[in-house]
């Protein structure tokens, strides 16, 4: 196993963790810009960030063509799916209307909340 | 591997749809992978030419777990029915004329999303109902903590 097959894992990674840092820092600017505009942006960040190691650690590897293409579409598809699942974990929150009904639980705890209130949640009676 | 899992989870739901299905659809897609390495570690020879090779079974596991997780996260939004879909899905019957408020509030009703899903949080022991009304067990509590981290550190309560 060569040590560039190791680095190769870490692609994804390094654009996961640009994504999540690009995330936390955006939100908190006061640029007036919307979560969805925000999250692709980070999006994009973590994809170029991937792009550009990758094209680093392909570089190092002594591939044919065929292999170099399989390379660099296995790590950025794999970029893409952690990235999406990321996107959906963080959107829990707004999403799910599971998860809305749990905070708005753990909110009044250890008030137990009726049936209805957890309705009106969603706003239908 | 993926496509493996995703005829297994095929057959399971042909034969019986699970009670918990998110929890199966992780056993199933856990199980496939752990199978095969115990086949291939069993037999002692080296792996078939269509698993990948040694060296890359990280970068392959990574993609394997990223595209499971996509697969739960997909099968999650469909297995409950989504208001949004149906509301779409109205408006789209409706065509040219359109849907009323009140239509579409015809369409979103408690019984089609609301109940569902408390009755899913109940099965899968995140909530309990009291007299009183409902108070969140001790995973549900976890659930909570975790979803408010998240809504913290992106600032996602603002939104929705």
């Amino acid at each position: 196993m060569t040590g560039e097959h190791h680095t190769l894992v870490l692609v994804p990674l390094l654009g996961l963790a640009v994504d999540i840092g690009a995330q936390a820092v955006l939100c908190r600017l006061p640029i007036g810009v919307g979560h969805v505009r925000r999250q692709f942006a980070s999006f994009g960040l973590g994809l170029a960030s991937s792009a550009a190691a990758l094209a680093l650690v392909l570089r190092r590897m002594e591939l044919g063509p065929s292999d170099l293409a399989g390379y660099a579409f296995l790590s950025i598809l794999t970029y893409a799916f952690v990235g999406f699942c990321f996107f959906n974990l963080i959107n829990l929150n707004v999403s799910s209307l599971r998860i809305r009904m749990i905070r708005e639980i753990h909110r009044h705890h250890p008030e137990p909340v009726p049936t209805g209130r957890l309705s009106a949640l969603y706003g239908v009676s | 591997m993926f496509l493996l899992a995703l005829a297994v989870h095929a057959l399971v739901w042909r034969v019986r749809v699970p009670r918990m299905q998110t929890r199966t659809l992780f056993i199933i897609f856990a199980a496939v992978p752990a199978c095969l390495a115990l086949l291939v570690a069993a037999t002692g020879r080296p792996p078939p030419s269509v698993l990948p090779p040694v060296a890359d079974v990280p970068a392959m596991g990574l993609f394997y777990l990223g595209a499971v997780g996509c697969y739960l996260i997909t099968y999650a939004g469909v297995e409950e029915a989504s208001p949004s879909l149906l509301i779409i899905r109205t408006l789209e019957a409706a065509g040219e004329h359109g849907c009323t408020r009140e239509e579409l509030s015809q369409v979103v009703t408690d019984a089609r999303f609301v109940a569902p899903r408390i009755a899913a949080l109940k099965r899968d022991q995140v909530m309990v109902e009291t007299p009183e009304g409902n108070l969140l067990t001790p995973r549900g509590a976890r659930i909570a903590f975790v979803a408010g981290l998240l809504a913290r550190c992106f600032r996602m309560d603002t939104g929705g």
